[in-house]
């Protein structure tokens, strides 16, 4: 269906061939503020993504993340940036902080252990 | 390597970009030259700069407070997120009560639709499409002010859409025997051919045989008062938000309400506690929700005031006045609803650009008859779907938020497509999510509840397929890594 835009791609050339689907970024350390330095474990790119991709994704990794590790999701969608942190509860997450950095939002969750109510 | 921090969201205030300052401030510029420069020519251009400034305003609260439907929905249903829905009841509880106000002192415009199930119907075909979209009416145009292009595709699709549908007579298989003999038995201006085009014979066959009423007449009320703030505002919008609420509270809220606050002492005093937790849960929508509440109000009371100073029923009146005479409808009218209203406007800007490719777009009721097509630049109405943008651009720019953003070419169908069904869904329900819900169920008028249960119903179905669809897409691509 999308190979319909390719005779027309060089009047958009902005339009990107790819979905665009998660990246997964290098862990590093960020500081996260009243959290000290941070190494996220696992990251998800989700820039340029849509609201409910982005949702969905980021449910899928948090429910499939282990328990004690911080989750990186990026996100240049401002919905979801602010539904996220909303989300993280009830997938036995924390909410460390979000970042705003150029253009984009970083957000960090940890998840929660068994033993600290990180059942789901 | 540590990176450089700028700031949380909480604190995202602390430093707007010099170049986004004196962007922002380009836009304003830009608008209030607009009105400076119309009110030299004429003072009557006061009506178009009200509800160019009003639309501002609803623009930099839609983006503050990322106000969405679509948003509302979909959260619910695919994350059990309510902080959109709880925010849209906010705003809808504080509309009612201005608009009671408003109503009582003899200044609403309102106007209550014909009750049936078309609500319903195009509730639901407009509520399957913003899903994929992204955004609602309301909520593509404030993301199309923060940059965002798969938003505006959104905007243009639904836009170019309606003025097709008003005008095509493609789909007349589909239209019922009575509703032709219904419009034919009707006296129609000999320029509109009423038996040919489905949405003529939806309108003038089906919809105009229906009633309609607000909740304050229908209970019998005499007393302005009793109809305006006990009728319209308590029994059509606060009751029910306050009910949706509770419903919200108990399936999404509740329990982990429970489980975060385990000391606390149960009872009464304890649901209560989580009830406005939920409510305040989102200090930036509950702040757009009052605000939005409030504005929608207000507007209703100025344009009525400036109908009344300048001598007009109809924006049609004004710009006759001034000159604007062509694209009038046959009665020499225009749409000028006197409130906040997003999508017929955008019909009309599209089907001027597609008059000005040659296509008849007069030989129907919508713009024929009741619309009309006047240039942007004489659309009062368009000024403010304009400014809704502009107003969305200032606020994201001042906190550093704007950023033009390409869709990626599925993202782009997926606006394209769901902005069509989103102009189908608000041709056949007479509106969208603000026209036909926001606007008139805090206005007594309870059609609103039939559109809304549609698009909720619609939000449903197209959160669980695009679900499907995106689960199976994920299932696909490369593994997270974890």
């Amino acid at each position: 269906m999308y190979r319909l835009f390719t005779p027309f791609a060089w009047l958009f050339p902005g339009l990107r061939r790819g979905s665009g689907g998660q990246g997964v970024a290098v862990a590093r350390a960020v500081e996260v503020p009243g959290h000290g330095a941070v190494v996220a474990d696992d990251c998800l790119d989700l820039s340029g993504q849509n609201c409910l991709r982005t949702n969905l994704a980021t449910k899928r990794a948090l429910d499939g993340a282990r328990p004690g590790s911080v989750i990186e999701i990026v996100s240049d969608n401002l919905s979801s940036v602010e539904t996220i942190p909303f989300m993280l509860a009830g997938h036995g997450c924390v909410h460390l902080g979000t970042l705003h950095l150029e253009g984009t939002w970083k957000i960090y969750a940890r998840k929660q252990g068994a033993d600290e109510g990180g059942s789901e | 390597m540590t990176e450089g921090v700028v700031g949380t969201t909480e604190g995202i205030g602390a430093a707007v970009s010099r170049a986004n300052a004196i962007r922002a401030s380009a836009v304003v510029g830009l608008f209030m030259l607009a009105s400076a420069w119309t009110y030299a020519i004429d003072a009557r251009y006061l009506y178009f700069s009200a509800y160019l400034w009003f639309g501002f305003v609803y623009g930099m609260s839609l983006q503050y407070g990322r106000f969405c439907m679509a948003s509302a929905i979909r959260d619910l249903f695919a994350v059990g997120v309510p902080r959109m829905a709880v925010g849209i009841m906010i705003a809808v509880v504080l509309f009612s009560l201005v608009s009671a106000a408003v109503t009582v002192a003899g200044r609403s415009t309102f106007h209550a639709s014909p009750i049936g199930l078309y609500s319903v119907a195009g509730g639901a075909i407009f509520g399957f499409g913003m899903v994929f979209t992204g955004g609602c009416a309301t909520g593509s145009l404030y993301k199309t002010g923060e940059g965002s292009i798969s938003a505006l595709l959104v905007v243009l699709s639904l836009s170019f859409t309606q003025a097709f549908f008003v005008e095509t007579n493609l789909l007349d298989a589909l239209v019922p025997a009575s509703w032709t003999s219904s419009a034919a038995a009707k006296s129609m201006p000999a320029q509109l051919t009423v038996t040919q085009g489905w949405y003529d014979q939806f309108l003038a066959g089906y919809v105009w045989d229906l009633k309609s009423v607000v909740a304050g007449d229908a209970l019998g009320f005499s007393s302005p008062f009793a109809k305006a703030f006990i009728g319209n505002s308590l029994v059509n919008a606060i009751l029910p938000a306050i009910a949706i609420l509770a419903v919200i509270y108990v399936v999404w809220y509740r329990k982990g309400w429970l489980r975060r606050n385990k000391d606390a002492a149960p009872g009464l005093g304890r649901e209560v506690a989580g009830w406005w937790s939920m409510v305040t849960a989102s200090k930036r929508t509950a702040i757009a929700g009052l605000v939005l509440g409030v504005a929608a109000g207000l507007q209703m009371w100025v344009m009525q005031a400036l109908q009344q100073k300048f001598g007009i029923s109809n924006a049609g009146e004004l710009l006759a006045a001034l000159g604007h005479t062509s694209g009038l409808s046959l009665q020499d009218t225009v749409f000028d609803p006197g409130y906040f209203y997003v999508t017929t406007q955008e019909a009309q800007g599209a089907a001027w650009v597609l008059a000005q490719l040659g296509m008849n777009m007069t030989q129907n009721i919508f713009f024929g008859m009741e619309n009309g097509i006047p240039s942007p630049l004489a659309n009062p109405v368009l000024w403010m779907s304009v400014s809704v943008v502009g107003g969305s651009m200032v606020m994201a720019l001042l906190a550093n938020e704007f950023k033009l953003k390409m869709p990626t070419r599925e993202i782009a169908v997926w606006a394209i497509g769901g902005g069509i069904l989103m102009g189908i869904g608000a041709r056949v329900g007479l509106g969208c999510n603000i026209g036909a819900f926001f606007a008139t169920v805090t206005n007594g008028d309870p059609s609103g509840w039939l559109f809304g249960l549609g698009m909720t119903g619609g939000g449903w179905l197209g959160v669980k397929f695009f679900n499907w669809w995106i689960e199976r897409k994920m299932a696909k691509e490369t593994p997270l890594g974890f």
